[in-house]
């Protein structure tokens, strides 16, 4: 047996059936105890060498990107002009929506109806932080170190202050792996803000940063600018969080549905720190109403001939 | 190389590869430093080396993926054999060796990978993975490589009289 490991056949054969074994412990997902074990080793050191290399970036990033920084700002003052006037606009319409449910006696029964993200971010404070990106451009996950000691469970949605960011998928004792939104194997539901039309969002892998809505309706669905937000269908994530913004709309006459190309909100090829949904109320699709396409004009009606 | 030394340099490596170079290169194409060290390590050294550094920082690799286990593992000791294989058969002063290695290695590593994950269901747009990441990657390659195989050169004239892995 000790030949075993002296020989470098030896070694070779028991790297391949470390190899296997991994591949049958992720298989049936039993890898959580080595996994646990080589994040408790690496963890520690990836904090400090995270901590010292922000402080390197700060140093030396400012001085490469200060004409990227420079475009930046214009494009920024140009969206915040923007975002003055829509906010403005928002608290008019604010204003009347109140004055309207006054009038009505509404009653707001339905909790829901705020951004469920405002609720855990002020219920968790805890920022967990990003360790680590995967080697591959294949495949889009992070690991954050946050766990199931942190009661961060399968399926939680995972968020930064500027909208969703992808989903964890894995979770060990203090870290986690997070399915990102622009991996090939991501799928979130969502709604076009401003015709409520609904389709599937799905990341693009290979490295691309850009998201491609499926399955839009024909038609006026959607269009460039348009800010796509989680529908809430399904009850994987809850509703009315920022997913991104359209770029691009393709749609072919021979086409049965509508795409459109999709910037996220995030930068998720910057991620540092996040949030991990704890608590959301899911959707419940048995009373949600069924979302529909853009309202078509409505036609004319046939003219009656009267008997 | 004795497994006590080269199991703290892969673990660095990974460390490096996964937590330092995403935070100064963000997006898709970044040098793929095991990669560079496992042939480097095969061109330089050779003796069955390469294959073992490439099983073992694969392993080490797969660890921090979500991708489907041994990915890494297996292509990198499939990488690292070939790389033994060309110590054995080329003059390795020859600098040219090392950059045209690395080089055609980044294309079969990437594509390989892509390749095995299509058959495992997932969707490859590969004219955009090509152009985008893998010759991009190759071409960074391969102007880091100089450098990596300096390191490794000169790590191999310290290990070499007292091989014994």
């Amino acid at each position: 047996m000790l030949d075993l490991f002296r020989s470098r056949t030896g070694f070779i054969l028991i790297l391949l059936a470390l190899v296997f074994i991994g591949i049958a412990l992720r298989a049936t997902g039993n890898m959580g105890l080595v996994q646990d074990a080589t994040f408790g080793v690496f963890a520690p050191v990836q904090t400090i060498l995270i901590d010292a290399s922000n402080g390197v970036t700060n140093l030396f990033g400012g001085f490469q990107e200060v004409n990227e920084l420079r475009a930046q700002v214009k494009q920024l003052q140009e969206r915040l002009n923007t975002a003055v006037i829509d906010s403005v606009r928002v608290r008019e319409l604010e204003i009347e929506n109140s004055e309207l449910r006054a009038q009505l006696e509404y009653k707001q029964e339905n909790p829901d109806y705020l951004l469920s993200g405002a609720t855990v971010l002020q219920e968790n404070d805890n920022r967990a932080r990003v360790l680590s990106q995967d080697p591959s451009a294949l495949v889009n996950y992070i690991t954050i170190d946050q766990g199931r000691a942190e009661n961060v469970a399968v399926g939680m949605p995972v968020i930064t202050p500027a909208g969703l960011v992808g989903r964890v998928t894995e979770v060990g004792e203090h870290w986690a792996r997070v399915l990102l939104l622009n991996d090939t194997t991501s799928s979130v539901n969502a709604v076009v803000q401003s015709t409520r039309a609904t389709g599937v969002v799905q990341g693009q892998g290979q490295g691309s940063e850009l998201l491609i809505m499926r399955y839009l309706p024909l038609g006026d669905s959607v269009k460039e600018d348009d800010l796509i937000l989680t529908s809430g269908i399904g009850g994987a994530f809850p509703k009315r969080l920022v997913i991104g913004q359209v770029i691009q709309v393709r749609q072919r006459d021979t086409d049965l549905f509508t795409e459109a190309i999709i910037r996220p909100s995030v930068d998720l090829s910057r991620l540092e720190f996040v949030l991990v949904m704890k608590k959301f109320t899911p959707t419940d699709i048995t009373t949600e109403p069924t979302p529909t396409a853009a309202p078509s004009p409505t036609p004319t009606p046939a003219a009656t001939i009267a008997p | 190389m004795s497994p006590y030394l080269v199991l703290p340099l892969l673990f660095v490596i990974t460390l490096i590869q996964t937590t330092l170079l995403p935070i100064f290169l963000p997006g898709p194409v970044r040098p793929d430093l095991m990669l560079m060290v496992v042939v480097g390590w095969g061109v330089v050294h050779g003796e069955g080396q390469a294959a073992l550094w490439g099983l073992a920082g694969g392993l080490m690799l797969d660890l921090f993926s979500g991708a489907p286990f041994g990915l890494h593992a297996l292509s990198l000791g499939a990488i690292g054999w070939v790389a033994d294989t060309l110590q054995t058969n080329f003059f390795r002063s020859n600098l040219l060796v090392p950059l045209a290695t690395i080089f055609i290695a980044t294309l079969l590593y990437h594509i390989g990978q892509a390749a095995v994950l299509q058959l495992l269901g997932y969707t490859i747009n590969w004219a955009f993975y090509i152009f985008n990441v893998v010759l991009p990657t190759a071409i960074l390659n391969t102007a880091l490589m100089p450098f990596v195989y300096w390191i490794l050169r000169r790590l191999d004239r310290v290990v070499r009289p007292r091989l014994t892995w």
